[in-house]
Protein backbone atom coordinates (compact mmCIF):
# COMPACT_ATOMS: atom_id res chain seq x y z
CA UNK A 1 0.00 0.00 0.00
CA UNK A 2 1.59 3.32 -1.10
CA UNK A 3 1.22 6.76 0.48
CA UNK A 4 -1.63 7.70 -1.81
CA UNK A 5 -3.56 4.64 -0.84
CA UNK A 6 -2.70 5.27 2.81
CA UNK A 7 -3.99 8.83 2.60
CA UNK A 8 -7.09 7.57 0.87
CA UNK A 9 -7.75 5.06 3.66
CA UNK A 10 -7.30 7.65 6.36
CA UNK A 11 -9.50 10.04 4.43
CA UNK A 12 -12.22 7.41 4.27
CA UNK A 13 -11.76 6.72 7.96
CA UNK A 14 -12.13 10.39 8.73
CA UNK A 15 -15.27 10.58 6.64
CA UNK A 16 -16.70 7.49 8.27
CA UNK A 17 -16.00 8.85 11.74
CA UNK A 18 -17.29 12.37 11.16
CA UNK A 19 -19.40 13.77 13.95
CA UNK A 20 -23.05 12.89 13.80
CA UNK A 21 -25.93 14.67 15.44
CA UNK A 22 -27.93 12.61 17.91
CA UNK A 23 -31.59 11.89 17.13
CA UNK A 24 -33.94 14.89 17.14
CA UNK A 25 -35.09 16.13 20.53
CA UNK A 26 -31.90 15.09 22.30
CA UNK A 27 -31.54 18.35 24.21
CA UNK A 28 -35.17 18.25 25.32
CA UNK A 29 -34.72 14.73 26.60
CA UNK A 30 -31.60 15.71 28.54
CA UNK A 31 -33.39 18.68 30.10
CA UNK A 32 -36.38 16.50 30.93
CA UNK A 33 -34.11 14.16 32.85
CA UNK A 34 -32.45 17.14 34.47
CA UNK A 35 -35.58 18.58 36.08
CA UNK A 36 -36.38 15.81 38.56
CA UNK A 37 -32.70 15.17 39.18
CA UNK A 38 -31.97 18.69 40.26
CA UNK A 39 -34.94 20.90 41.03
CA UNK A 40 -34.28 24.52 40.48
CA UNK A 41 -34.18 26.74 43.52
CA UNK A 42 -37.07 29.09 44.01
CA UNK A 43 -36.54 32.45 42.49
CA UNK A 44 -36.20 34.83 45.41
CA UNK A 45 -34.83 38.02 43.90
CA UNK A 46 -36.40 40.11 46.63
CA UNK A 47 -34.19 38.37 49.19
CA UNK A 48 -31.21 40.05 47.62
CA UNK A 49 -32.45 43.44 48.77
CA UNK A 50 -30.58 44.33 52.00
CA UNK A 51 -33.49 46.32 53.45
CA UNK A 52 -35.87 43.43 52.96
CA UNK A 53 -33.40 41.03 54.49
CA UNK A 54 -33.10 43.29 57.52
CA UNK A 55 -36.86 43.58 57.73
CA UNK A 56 -37.18 39.82 57.55
CA UNK A 57 -34.52 39.36 60.23
CA UNK A 58 -36.27 41.92 62.48
CA UNK A 59 -39.65 40.27 61.94
CA UNK A 60 -38.13 36.92 62.76
CA UNK A 61 -36.54 38.36 65.91
CA UNK A 62 -39.81 39.92 67.01
CA UNK A 63 -41.63 36.66 66.33
CA UNK A 64 -39.11 34.73 68.42
CA UNK A 65 -39.32 37.31 71.23
CA UNK A 66 -43.12 37.34 71.14
CA UNK A 67 -43.20 33.56 71.09
CA UNK A 68 -40.90 33.41 74.11
CA UNK A 69 -42.95 36.02 75.96
CA UNK A 70 -46.19 34.18 75.22
CA UNK A 71 -44.63 30.90 76.33
CA UNK A 72 -43.53 32.53 79.62
CA UNK A 73 -46.99 34.01 80.11
CA UNK A 74 -48.64 30.69 79.45
CA UNK A 75 -46.30 28.92 81.85
CA UNK A 76 -46.94 31.59 84.50
CA UNK A 77 -50.67 31.25 83.96
CA UNK A 78 -50.45 27.46 84.35
CA UNK A 79 -48.42 27.82 87.55
CA UNK A 80 -50.89 30.38 88.88
CA UNK A 81 -53.81 28.13 88.10
CA UNK A 82 -52.08 25.23 89.88
CA UNK A 83 -51.47 27.47 92.92
CA UNK A 84 -55.12 28.61 92.89
CA UNK A 85 -56.30 25.01 92.81
CA UNK A 86 -54.04 24.21 95.75
CA UNK A 87 -55.51 27.10 97.72
CA UNK A 88 -59.06 25.98 96.92
CA UNK A 89 -58.28 22.40 97.89
CA UNK A 90 -56.74 23.54 101.17
CA UNK A 91 -59.76 25.72 101.97
CA UNK A 92 -62.18 22.94 101.03
CA UNK A 93 -60.46 20.49 103.40
CA UNK A 94 -60.34 23.17 106.11
CA UNK A 95 -64.03 23.82 105.61
CA UNK A 96 -64.92 20.14 105.76
CA UNK A 97 -63.06 19.67 109.03
CA UNK A 98 -64.58 22.80 110.51
CA UNK A 99 -67.99 21.48 109.54
CA UNK A 100 -67.19 18.19 111.22
CA UNK A 101 -66.19 20.06 114.35
CA UNK A 102 -69.42 22.04 114.29
CA UNK A 103 -71.49 18.90 113.86
CA UNK A 104 -69.81 17.31 116.84
CA UNK A 105 -70.23 20.43 118.95
CA UNK A 106 -73.88 20.73 117.97
CA UNK A 107 -74.45 17.07 118.74
CA UNK A 108 -73.00 17.51 122.21
CA UNK A 109 -74.97 20.67 122.80
CA UNK A 110 -78.22 18.99 121.88
CA UNK A 111 -77.70 16.16 124.33
CA UNK B 1 -35.12 29.68 36.10
CA UNK B 2 -31.70 29.64 37.72
CA UNK B 3 -29.83 26.39 37.61
CA UNK B 4 -26.42 27.07 38.98
CA UNK B 5 -24.02 29.92 39.33
CA UNK B 6 -20.58 29.96 37.80
CA UNK B 7 -18.24 32.80 36.96
CA UNK B 8 -18.48 32.36 33.22
CA UNK B 9 -20.40 29.14 32.75
CA UNK B 10 -24.08 28.62 32.15
CA UNK B 11 -26.40 29.66 34.89
CA UNK B 12 -29.83 28.99 33.41
CA UNK B 13 -31.68 26.18 31.69
CA UNK B 14 -31.55 28.01 28.39
CA UNK B 15 -27.77 28.42 28.71
CA UNK B 16 -27.34 24.79 29.61
CA UNK B 17 -29.48 23.79 26.61
CA UNK B 18 -27.14 25.81 24.40
CA UNK B 19 -24.19 24.01 25.91
CA UNK B 20 -25.82 20.64 25.21
CA UNK B 21 -26.55 21.62 21.64
CA UNK B 22 -22.99 22.82 21.13
CA UNK B 23 -21.40 19.58 22.26
CA UNK B 24 -24.03 16.92 21.67
CA UNK B 25 -22.59 15.84 18.30
CA UNK B 26 -19.16 15.33 19.83
CA UNK B 27 -20.38 13.35 22.82
CA UNK B 28 -22.94 11.34 20.88
CA UNK B 29 -20.45 10.51 18.09
CA UNK B 30 -17.75 9.43 20.51
CA UNK B 31 -20.20 6.98 22.02
CA UNK B 32 -21.62 5.92 18.67
CA UNK B 33 -18.24 5.29 17.05
CA UNK B 34 -17.03 3.46 20.11
CA UNK B 35 -20.07 1.21 20.54
CA UNK B 36 -21.65 1.37 17.09
CA UNK B 37 -25.10 1.53 18.70
CA UNK B 38 -27.17 4.69 18.33
CA UNK B 39 -29.56 3.87 21.18
CA UNK B 40 -26.75 3.15 23.60
CA UNK B 41 -24.86 6.19 22.33
CA UNK B 42 -27.79 8.49 23.06
CA UNK B 43 -28.23 7.04 26.51
CA UNK B 44 -24.57 7.53 27.31
CA UNK B 45 -24.60 11.05 25.87
CA UNK B 46 -27.58 11.97 28.04
CA UNK B 47 -25.86 10.59 31.14
CA UNK B 48 -22.70 12.53 30.32
CA UNK B 49 -24.60 15.82 30.05
CA UNK B 50 -26.47 15.15 33.28
CA UNK B 51 -23.14 14.61 34.96
CA UNK B 52 -21.80 17.75 33.33
CA UNK B 53 -24.64 19.68 34.88
CA UNK B 54 -23.62 18.48 38.32
CA UNK B 55 -20.02 19.57 37.75
CA UNK B 56 -20.61 22.86 35.99
CA UNK B 57 -19.20 24.88 38.83
CA UNK B 58 -15.92 22.99 38.65
CA UNK B 59 -15.45 23.50 34.90
CA UNK B 60 -14.34 27.04 34.44
CA UNK B 61 -13.46 27.36 30.75
CA UNK B 62 -14.95 26.10 27.53
CA UNK B 63 -11.77 24.07 26.78
CA UNK B 64 -11.97 22.52 30.20
CA UNK B 65 -15.58 21.52 29.59
CA UNK B 66 -14.77 19.96 26.20
CA UNK B 67 -11.88 17.86 27.50
CA UNK B 68 -14.02 16.86 30.49
CA UNK B 69 -16.86 15.79 28.19
CA UNK B 70 -14.51 13.69 26.04
CA UNK B 71 -12.94 11.96 29.03
CA UNK B 72 -16.25 11.19 30.76
CA UNK B 73 -17.85 10.03 27.51
CA UNK B 74 -14.98 7.66 26.77
CA UNK B 75 -14.98 6.28 30.30
CA UNK B 76 -18.68 5.55 30.05
CA UNK B 77 -18.15 3.94 26.66
CA UNK B 78 -15.47 1.68 28.06
CA UNK B 79 -17.76 0.66 30.91
CA UNK B 80 -20.62 -0.02 28.52
CA UNK B 81 -18.36 -1.87 26.07
CA UNK B 82 -17.02 -4.13 28.78
CA UNK B 83 -20.52 -4.77 30.01
CA UNK B 84 -21.74 -5.83 26.62
CA UNK B 85 -18.79 -7.93 25.46
CA UNK B 86 -20.03 -7.94 21.93
CA UNK B 87 -18.53 -10.04 19.15
CA UNK B 88 -18.21 -7.38 16.55
CA UNK B 89 -16.11 -9.43 14.14
CA UNK B 90 -19.02 -11.72 13.39
CA UNK B 91 -21.28 -8.81 12.50
CA UNK B 92 -18.81 -7.42 10.00
CA UNK B 93 -18.99 -10.61 8.00
CA UNK B 94 -22.73 -10.17 7.70
CA UNK B 95 -22.54 -6.89 5.76
CA UNK B 96 -23.95 -7.28 2.27
CA UNK B 97 -21.87 -6.38 -0.78
CA UNK B 98 -22.45 -2.86 -2.11
CA UNK B 99 -24.51 -2.22 -5.16
CA UNK B 100 -24.36 0.92 -7.37
CA UNK B 101 -24.76 3.92 -7.34
CA UNK B 102 -21.54 5.53 -6.01
CA UNK B 103 -23.15 7.43 -3.12
CA UNK B 104 -24.44 4.16 -1.76
CA UNK B 105 -21.00 2.63 -2.13
CA UNK B 106 -19.51 5.41 0.06
CA UNK B 107 -22.27 4.94 2.59
CA UNK B 108 -21.58 1.21 2.66
CA UNK B 109 -17.81 1.82 3.02
CA UNK B 110 -18.31 4.22 5.87
CA UNK B 111 -20.61 1.86 7.70
CA UNK B 112 -18.14 -0.97 7.19
CA UNK B 113 -15.30 1.16 8.54
CA UNK B 114 -17.31 2.21 11.56
CA UNK B 115 -18.03 -1.42 12.34
CA UNK B 116 -14.35 -2.25 11.97
CA UNK B 117 -13.43 0.57 14.32
CA UNK B 118 -15.98 -0.69 16.82
CA UNK B 119 -14.34 -4.12 16.67
CA UNK B 120 -10.89 -2.81 17.69
CA UNK B 121 -9.54 -3.31 21.18
CA UNK B 122 -10.82 -0.51 23.40
CA UNK B 123 -7.57 1.49 23.70
CA UNK B 124 -7.01 1.44 19.95
CA UNK B 125 -10.63 2.35 19.42
CA UNK B 126 -10.20 5.36 21.65
CA UNK B 127 -7.14 6.72 19.87
CA UNK B 128 -8.68 6.12 16.44
CA UNK B 129 -11.93 7.90 17.38
CA UNK B 130 -10.07 10.80 18.92
CA UNK B 131 -7.69 11.02 15.95
CA UNK B 132 -10.20 10.75 13.10
CA UNK B 133 -13.44 11.98 14.65
CA UNK B 134 -12.06 14.70 16.89
CA UNK B 135 -9.06 15.41 14.66
CA UNK B 136 -6.72 15.53 17.66
CA UNK B 137 -2.93 15.34 17.39
CA UNK B 138 -1.17 12.46 19.14
CA UNK B 139 -0.08 14.95 21.82
CA UNK B 140 -3.69 15.98 22.52
CA UNK B 141 -4.82 12.36 22.56
CA UNK B 142 -2.04 11.54 25.00
CA UNK B 143 -3.17 14.40 27.23
CA UNK B 144 -6.82 13.37 27.00
CA UNK B 145 -6.17 9.74 27.84
CA UNK B 146 -3.31 10.37 30.27
CA UNK B 147 -0.93 8.08 28.37
CA UNK B 148 2.49 8.74 26.77
CA UNK B 149 2.59 10.24 23.25
CA UNK B 150 4.66 7.33 21.97
CA UNK B 151 2.02 4.90 23.17
CA UNK B 152 -0.59 6.88 21.27
CA UNK B 153 1.52 6.83 18.13
CA UNK B 154 2.21 3.08 18.29
CA UNK B 155 -1.45 2.33 19.02
CA UNK B 156 -2.49 4.49 16.07
CA UNK B 157 -0.13 2.62 13.77
CA UNK B 158 -1.25 -0.79 14.98
CA UNK B 159 -4.90 0.20 14.83
CA UNK B 160 -4.60 1.47 11.25
CA UNK B 161 -2.77 -1.70 10.29
CA UNK B 162 -5.48 -3.88 11.80
CA UNK B 163 -8.20 -1.85 10.12
CA UNK B 164 -6.50 -2.13 6.73
CA UNK B 165 -6.05 -5.85 7.16
CA UNK B 166 -9.65 -6.35 8.21
CA UNK B 167 -10.91 -4.09 5.46
CA UNK B 168 -8.87 -6.04 2.94
CA UNK B 169 -10.08 -9.36 4.33
CA UNK B 170 -13.69 -8.26 4.12
CA UNK B 171 -13.13 -6.96 0.62
CA UNK B 172 -11.64 -10.28 -0.47
CA UNK B 173 -14.57 -12.36 0.80
CA UNK C 1 -61.15 4.51 96.49
CA UNK C 2 -58.82 5.33 93.80
CA UNK C 3 -55.47 6.16 95.18
CA UNK C 4 -54.42 9.67 94.34
CA UNK C 5 -51.34 11.52 95.29
CA UNK C 6 -51.16 15.24 95.05
CA UNK C 7 -47.58 16.24 94.99
CA UNK C 8 -47.19 19.93 95.28
CA UNK C 9 -44.24 21.33 93.45
CA UNK C 10 -45.00 24.64 95.04
CA UNK C 11 -43.55 23.27 98.26
CA UNK C 12 -40.09 23.60 96.82
CA UNK C 13 -40.59 27.23 95.94
CA UNK C 14 -42.09 27.89 99.32
CA UNK C 15 -39.17 26.26 101.07
CA UNK C 16 -36.73 28.43 99.16
CA UNK C 17 -38.54 31.73 99.29
CA UNK C 18 -39.99 31.83 102.79
CA UNK C 19 -39.34 30.77 106.37
CA UNK C 20 -40.13 27.14 107.12
CA UNK C 21 -43.56 26.19 108.39
CA UNK C 22 -43.71 26.75 112.15
CA UNK C 23 -45.47 23.49 112.94
CA UNK C 24 -43.63 20.48 111.62
CA UNK C 25 -45.45 17.35 110.56
CA UNK C 26 -43.61 14.31 111.94
CA UNK C 27 -41.60 12.15 109.60
CA UNK C 28 -43.78 9.17 110.46
CA UNK C 29 -46.44 10.78 108.27
CA UNK C 30 -44.27 10.06 105.24
CA UNK C 31 -44.42 6.36 106.05
CA UNK C 32 -48.17 6.63 106.65
CA UNK C 33 -48.54 8.37 103.29
CA UNK C 34 -47.06 5.29 101.65
CA UNK C 35 -49.88 3.22 103.13
CA UNK C 36 -52.62 5.77 102.52
CA UNK C 37 -55.16 5.61 99.73
CA UNK C 38 -55.46 9.33 99.40
CA UNK C 39 -52.76 11.82 100.29
CA UNK C 40 -53.06 15.59 100.22
CA UNK C 41 -50.10 17.82 100.97
CA UNK C 42 -50.54 21.52 100.40
CA UNK C 43 -47.86 23.98 101.47
CA UNK C 44 -48.33 27.52 100.29
CA UNK C 45 -46.33 30.37 101.80
CA UNK C 46 -47.14 34.09 101.61
CA UNK C 47 -45.52 34.51 98.20
CA UNK C 48 -47.36 31.62 96.68
CA UNK C 49 -50.65 32.78 98.20
CA UNK C 50 -50.15 36.22 96.71
CA UNK C 51 -49.33 34.63 93.38
CA UNK C 52 -52.39 32.38 93.54
CA UNK C 53 -54.66 35.27 94.56
CA UNK C 54 -53.90 36.92 91.19
CA UNK C 55 -55.63 34.01 89.54
CA UNK C 56 -58.65 34.01 91.85
CA UNK C 57 -60.55 36.68 89.93
CA UNK C 58 -63.65 34.51 89.68
CA UNK C 59 -63.66 33.46 93.32
CA UNK C 60 -65.64 34.83 96.25
CA UNK C 61 -64.44 38.14 97.71
CA UNK C 62 -64.30 36.69 101.24
CA UNK C 63 -62.13 33.88 100.06
CA UNK C 64 -59.77 36.28 98.36
CA UNK C 65 -59.73 38.48 101.46
CA UNK C 66 -58.90 35.50 103.66
CA UNK C 67 -56.12 34.35 101.37
CA UNK C 68 -54.66 37.84 101.21
CA UNK C 69 -54.45 38.00 105.02
CA UNK C 70 -52.73 34.65 105.51
CA UNK C 71 -48.99 34.09 105.62
CA UNK C 72 -49.35 30.44 104.75
CA UNK C 73 -51.69 27.53 104.29
CA UNK C 74 -50.45 24.04 105.18
CA UNK C 75 -52.74 21.04 104.83
CA UNK C 76 -51.74 17.41 105.34
CA UNK C 77 -54.42 14.80 104.96
CA UNK C 78 -54.14 11.02 104.83
CA UNK C 79 -57.06 8.75 104.03
CA UNK C 80 -56.68 5.01 104.54
CA UNK C 81 -58.55 2.02 103.24
CA UNK C 82 -58.60 0.32 106.62
CA UNK C 83 -59.00 1.52 110.18
CA UNK C 84 -56.16 1.66 112.69
CA UNK C 85 -53.41 2.49 110.26
CA UNK C 86 -52.09 5.27 112.49
CA UNK C 87 -51.52 5.59 116.24
CA UNK C 88 -51.34 8.35 118.81
CA UNK C 89 -47.57 8.35 118.46
CA UNK C 90 -48.06 9.68 114.94
CA UNK C 91 -50.13 12.59 116.25
CA UNK C 92 -48.39 13.40 119.54
CA UNK C 93 -45.47 15.33 117.97
CA UNK C 94 -48.00 17.78 116.52
CA UNK C 95 -49.87 18.10 119.79
CA UNK C 96 -46.57 18.77 121.54
CA UNK C 97 -45.87 21.68 119.21
CA UNK C 98 -49.32 23.10 119.94
CA UNK C 99 -48.85 23.02 123.71
CA UNK C 100 -47.20 26.42 123.91
CA UNK C 101 -48.96 29.22 125.82
CA UNK C 102 -49.91 31.01 122.63
CA UNK C 103 -51.99 28.10 121.39
CA UNK C 104 -55.44 27.70 122.85
CA UNK C 105 -58.07 25.04 122.17
CA UNK C 106 -61.26 26.55 120.91
CA UNK C 107 -62.76 23.15 120.11
CA UNK C 108 -61.68 19.81 121.51
CA UNK C 109 -64.07 16.95 120.80
CA UNK C 110 -63.27 13.35 121.61
CA UNK C 111 -65.93 10.91 120.45
CA UNK C 112 -65.13 7.40 121.62
CA UNK C 113 -68.07 5.84 119.83
CA UNK C 114 -67.12 7.29 116.50
CA UNK C 115 -63.46 7.14 117.47
CA UNK C 116 -62.98 10.70 116.38
CA UNK C 117 -60.85 13.47 117.86
CA UNK C 118 -61.37 16.98 116.55
CA UNK C 119 -59.23 19.74 118.01
CA UNK C 120 -59.15 23.33 116.80
CA UNK C 121 -56.41 25.59 118.11
CA UNK C 122 -56.09 29.31 117.86
CA UNK C 123 -52.79 31.10 118.18
CA UNK C 124 -53.24 34.20 120.29
CA UNK C 125 -50.51 36.75 120.93
CA UNK C 126 -51.36 39.98 122.71
CA UNK C 127 -55.02 39.25 122.21
CA UNK C 128 -54.52 38.97 118.52
CA UNK C 129 -55.16 35.87 116.52
CA UNK C 130 -52.07 34.91 114.54
CA UNK C 131 -53.08 31.51 113.28
CA UNK C 132 -55.30 28.52 113.47
CA UNK C 133 -54.61 24.80 113.56
CA UNK C 134 -57.04 21.93 113.08
CA UNK C 135 -56.14 18.36 114.01
CA UNK C 136 -58.71 15.70 113.14
CA UNK C 137 -58.32 12.00 113.80
CA UNK C 138 -60.94 9.74 112.28
CA UNK C 139 -60.86 5.93 112.07
CA UNK C 140 -59.62 6.00 108.47
CA UNK C 141 -58.47 9.58 108.17
CA UNK C 142 -55.87 11.84 109.68
CA UNK C 143 -55.86 15.55 108.92
CA UNK C 144 -53.81 18.51 110.05
CA UNK C 145 -54.48 22.04 108.86
CA UNK C 146 -52.43 25.07 109.76
CA UNK C 147 -53.59 28.50 108.67
CA UNK C 148 -50.72 30.86 109.44
CA UNK C 149 -51.66 34.51 109.80
CA UNK C 150 -54.07 36.89 111.48
CA UNK C 151 -57.14 34.76 111.02
CA UNK C 152 -60.09 34.91 113.33
CA UNK C 153 -63.17 32.72 113.66
CA UNK C 154 -65.03 35.66 112.19
CA UNK C 155 -63.05 35.31 108.99
CA UNK C 156 -64.12 31.71 108.78
CA UNK C 157 -67.76 32.59 109.35
CA UNK C 158 -67.49 34.97 106.43
CA UNK C 159 -66.72 31.94 104.34
CA UNK C 160 -70.04 30.37 105.22
CA UNK C 161 -71.41 28.71 102.18
CA UNK C 162 -67.97 28.30 100.77
CA UNK C 163 -66.05 25.13 101.34
CA UNK C 164 -68.65 23.97 103.86
CA UNK C 165 -67.24 26.22 106.57
CA UNK C 166 -70.04 26.58 109.15
CA UNK C 167 -71.33 30.00 109.97
CA UNK C 168 -72.22 29.40 113.58
CA UNK C 169 -68.85 28.12 114.65
CA UNK C 170 -68.28 31.44 116.28
CA UNK C 171 -66.02 32.00 119.21
CA UNK C 172 -65.97 35.33 120.94
CA UNK C 173 -62.79 37.19 121.69
CA UNK C 174 -63.45 36.57 125.36
CA UNK C 175 -63.80 32.87 124.84
CA UNK C 176 -60.75 32.61 122.68
CA UNK C 177 -58.65 34.25 125.30
CA UNK C 178 -59.41 31.43 127.65
CA UNK C 179 -56.99 28.61 127.32
CA UNK C 180 -58.22 25.16 126.42
CA UNK C 181 -61.99 25.59 126.22
CA UNK C 182 -62.65 21.92 125.84
CA UNK C 183 -65.78 19.97 125.14
CA UNK C 184 -65.21 16.34 125.86
CA UNK C 185 -67.52 13.46 125.67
Amino acid sequence: MDHRQEDQFEYQLKSALHRQEPPNGFTVRVLARLEPARPEPWPQPWLHLPSLRWALACALGIAVFAGGWMFQQERRRAEGEAARQQVMLALRITGAKMQLAEARVRHLSER
Amino acid sequence: MALSTTAEGPTRTSDFAELVEAHQAMVFSLAYHFLHDRTAAEEIAQDVFLELHLHLNELESSEHRISWLRRVALNRCIDEGRRRKRHREAQIEELPEPIAPAAKVDQWTHERLRRLVASLPEHMRMVIVLRYQEDLDPEDIAAALHIPVNTVKSQLQRALQMLREKAGAVKRT
Amino acid sequence: MKRTLLSVSIVVAAAICAPAQTIKVPESWDKLAAKADDVVNVSLDKKMLQFASKFMAGEDENEKHLVSKLNGIYVHSLEFKNEGEFTESDVDPIRTQLQGPEWIHIVDVHNKTERENVVIYLKMVNNQSLGMAILVEEPKELTFVHLDGPISPGDLSDLSGSFGIPKNLHVSEKETSKPKAEIKK
